[in-house]
């Protein structure tokens, strides 16, 4: 079930409605935890023994870590909770590419490793940080277990954040399962809103852009290099909108019921660095590295050498979180060594003086080159393409080829600027008031407007193979 | 009382948006103009307005007939009239008038020959050749062509005899008829009631919405059906490819077959399609090398545009123009001689 679907706005009003006639709030709480469950199975139903599964271990694992005081004996049961949950993580998402990647490296000899017929749960990657953040929290004393396997189930499955995030923090989510949960009008008018904007990124901008983008990415040696440079820029723009136009419905969903989920994008691409990049996009997967293994890593405590080399095995590990693929490695890496070049020029050559708006703008374009170079690694299926794509971009070995100006993303470009300079100018965007003749007004336009421009077609959400 | 006054503050919020993008859908290429029942011609565009193709940039009138262009005068003594009849290729309404390959044709033709050439469009969306079968009579009668072109593509077989369409071919016994099926809208037969807004089609907003609701529902249908669907049998279009040609050489003496082929190899439609060609004497302009020869040679394809997919989808300006010279070169060898 995708949140631009049918089924779902009437999945959604069934649970508000439940919500909103239940009393008593364990009940609420059973509800939405079924209904999380039957959102999950309606892909596939085999994998609630998995939710079942993480969810009690790490309840089980957690409440001893609280319950034991030897800090040996904490560390024990963490260790363990940890290597359980990436246990589940590596065989059901990285041992197919792990067997694989040997038998390449074992070309010559005759020995093959077996691969299995394996099926990559939806939204895998996401619940093991989030039960993983978890336990290592209860084990670090910033917050308590959970009240009952209930409240972990739920924050494991609750279905806005189950499959693409974002991210939820223990500390964050589980303190609002202990108050009452009531749907609140007022709620419902932003919680629509955000969902709404969500739904416009991802139905007119996103979708209308893969009519595009996914041609030229399948056959880049066709097209000119023109071409498969707006491709790119169309790409990154896609991914931007799709992910971000996600999360927007994700928060949008539990505003509605009376949850607030954290921001997960703060206009990424108005960064000056890949630094900043990294702190505006897909926050609550930075945020997590950030606390549960670059900051155990070391961070920055040891050394400016040390400090380097983890943002490198930070950035690695993050791209190989987003895919079972050796291309997903290679952007994480492209990554790392932008931070580690961003850090270096900071720390030793930035000149002070060096403040300028020509100075921002070539900064905002290096960066932008960048972020762009690295999705070509994202999004291609293989290194072959990625290398066909890098060899358009750069006029190695020649730029002919099918000349196309999407209109589609030359319509964007302006809309995504104009909106972005107004979102830096307001801060937080207006929301409208149902009750008013006005609020109603834009209510309809913007249904009416989805109806009328949404593609027949709809691409699958991007994050939902992660 | 008060809750109804609320509704209708609703009602009318809800009608005012729409308006407004009644008015941003009039004004955008998403512009619905839709159609009026013609006794003879079945379903047609409406007549006397300016269209916009979703396809391309191009803004073009629709004459009295429901064709693009102006409207179809008398023929003069000195004019040699030339007909051409097809689906949305000829029709081409991705491209501007001047751009045709029905107009650089007949610019060509005058050039070349000094004579007075008139080209007719009478391309038609959806149209195959139970269409130039059925309205023989009438193209005979309403425009008196000298010569009729009849552009065809690899999808022919199938449209032929699709019955959704307003002009199909059906077998009676063993004899193939046309048939014609003027239908109302999907969703009419679908839900009888919404007939009540039947006033409301000629705006955009509810032209789309009566177009996409049943896709929509479509698509929604096939999205759930699972994978394991029998396949349909393969037809044997040889039987109806020839009572095709047969027939349309026996209601347009005069007449040649523009092939517009896109893929890149041959199907085995059009091996019949040749040999029924050749059985009925018929010429057959088969457009695949100048189309494919332009796409290796320049490495632009010939159909698809910004707004679309290169490679896909009807011809483009370069596609007009290539083969507008294949009908020009045609013309001038076989048929001005």
């Amino acid at each position: 079930m995708i949140f631009c679907s049918f089924e779902y706005i009437i999945f959604f009003i069934v649970i508000m409605l439940l919500t909103i006639i239940i009393r008593q709030n364990k009940a609420k709480k059973f509800v939405l935890l079924a209904g999380s469950c039957y959102f999950y199975a309606y892909w596939d139903y085999r994998f609630l023994l998995l939710l079942a599964g993480l969810s009690i271990a790490n309840y089980y694992a957690g409440s001893k870590i609280a319950s034991t005081q030897a800090r040996a004996g904490k560390k024990r049961w963490l260790a363990a909770s940890i290597v359980f949950d990436l246990m589940v993580l590596g065989f059901f998402k990285y041992f197919n590419f792990f067997v694989g990647s040997i038998n390449s490296l074992m070309l010559s000899s005759k020995i093959r490793l077996p691969s299995m017929e394996i099926i990559l749960p939806i939204g895998i990657s996401f619940m093991t940080f989030e039960v993983i953040s978890y336990t290592i929290d209860i084990y670090r004393g910033k917050n308590k277990p959970a009240a009952n396997l209930l409240d972990l189930s739920l924050l494991v499955t609750f279905f806005p954040h189950l499959i693409s995030g974002p991210i939820l923090k223990p500390g964050h989510f589980l303190p609002q399962l202990d108050r009452e949960i009531t749907v609140r009008w007022k709620n419902v008018e932003k919680g629509t809103q955000i969902f709404l904007l969500g739904m416009v990124k991802k139905v007119l901008v996103a979708d209308r852009l893969a009519f595009f983008v996914d041609p030229v990415f399948k056959a880049p040696q066709d097209y000119s290099s023109g071409t498969v440079w707006l491709a790119v820029i169309a790409y990154a723009i896609q991914i931007y909108c799709d992910f971000s136009g996600y999360t927007d419905m994700a928060i949008g969903s539990a505003k509605c019921l009376g949850f607030e989920f954290p921001p997960n994008f703060n206009m990424p691409y108005i960064s000056k660095s890949i630094s900043e990049f990294w702190r505006r996009w897909h926050i609550s997967l930075s945020t997590w590295l950030k606390d549960y293994l670059y900051i155990p890593l070391g961070g920055n405590r040891k050394g400016k050498l040390r400090q380097y080399m983890n943002l490198m095995i930070v950035m690695l590990l993050g791209g190989l979180w987003h895919g079972a693929s050796w291309n997903f490695v290679i952007w994480g890496g492209l990554h790392g060594l932008g931070l580690m070049i961003h850090k270096l020029y900071s720390d030793y050559l930035r000149p002070r003086a060096f403040s300028s708006r020509p100075y921002a703008c070539v900064s905002w374009l290096l960066t932008m080159a960048f972020v762009c170079v690295a999705w070509v690694f994202f999004r291609s299926t293989d290194f072959a393409v990625s290398f066909i794509i890098i060899k358009k971009m750069f006029l190695i070995g020649g730029s002919k080829g099918i000349t196309w100006y999407a209109t589609s993303l030359f319509v964007i470009i302006p809309v995504l600027i104009i909106s972005h300079y107004f979102g830096l100018k307001l801060g937080d965007p207006p929301y409208v008031r149902y009750e008013n003749t006005w609020g109603c007004f834009v209510l309809f336009f913007v249904l009416f407007g989805l109806f009328y421009l949404a593609p027949l077609n709809s691409s699958p959400f991007i994050y939902f193979q992660f | 009382m008060r809750i109804l006054k609320y509704i209708l503050r609703i009602v009318a919020v809800a009608a005012l948006a729409l308006l407004v993008w009644e008015v941003i859908l009039e004004n955008s290429v998403l512009r619905e103009p839709g159609g009026v029942n013609s006794p003879i011609l079945g379903r047609i565009m409406k007549p006397g307005i300016y269209l916009q193709g979703t396809e391309g940039y191009c803004k073009t009138w629709i004459n009295s007939l429901g064709m693009r262009g102006a409207e179809i005068l008398p023929k003069t003594a000195a004019e040699y009239r030339i007909l051409m009849l097809g689906d949305s290729h000829t029709e081409a309404l991705q491209v501007s008038d001047d751009k045709t390959f029905v107009h650089l044709l007949q610019t060509k033709l005058a050039q070349n020959t000094g004579r007075e050439i008139r080209t007719i469009n009478a391309g038609r969306n959806g149209a195959s050749p139970a269409y130039y079968i059925h309205l023989s009579n009438f193209y005979h009668s309403f425009m008196d062509p000298d010569y009729v072109m009849i552009e065809i593509n690899e999808d022919f077989t199938t449209h032929i005899l699709d019955e959704t369409r307003e002009f199909y071919v059906k077998k009676e016994g063993a004899e193939y008829v046309t048939v014609t099926n003027f239908r109302d809208y999907y969703i009419w037969q679908m839900f009888p009631p919404l007939k009540i807004i039947k006033p409301f089609v000629a705006f955009s907003t509810f032209k789309i919405a009566l177009d996409k609701i049943p896709m929509m529902l479509e698509q929604h249908r096939n999205h759930r059906a699972s994978a394991g669907q029998e396949c349909t049998p393969a037809v044997d279009y040889a039987d109806i490819i020839d009572w095709t040609l047969k027939t349309l050489k026996n209601d347009y003496p005069g007449m040649a077959i523009l092939y517009l082929a896109l893929n890149k190899s041959e199907s085995n439609v059009e091996a019949l399609l040749k040999s029924s060609a050749n059985k009925y004497g018929i010429d057959l302009l088969n457009m695949r090398d100048a189309l494919s020869y332009y796409y290796q040679s320049h490495c632009q394809p010939v159909d698809g545009f910004y707004n679309t997919m290169p490679g896909t989808g009807h011809i483009n300006e370069i596609g007009h123009t290539i083969v507008a010279d294949c009908l020009a070169d045609y013309f001038m060898r076989k048929v001005l001689r």
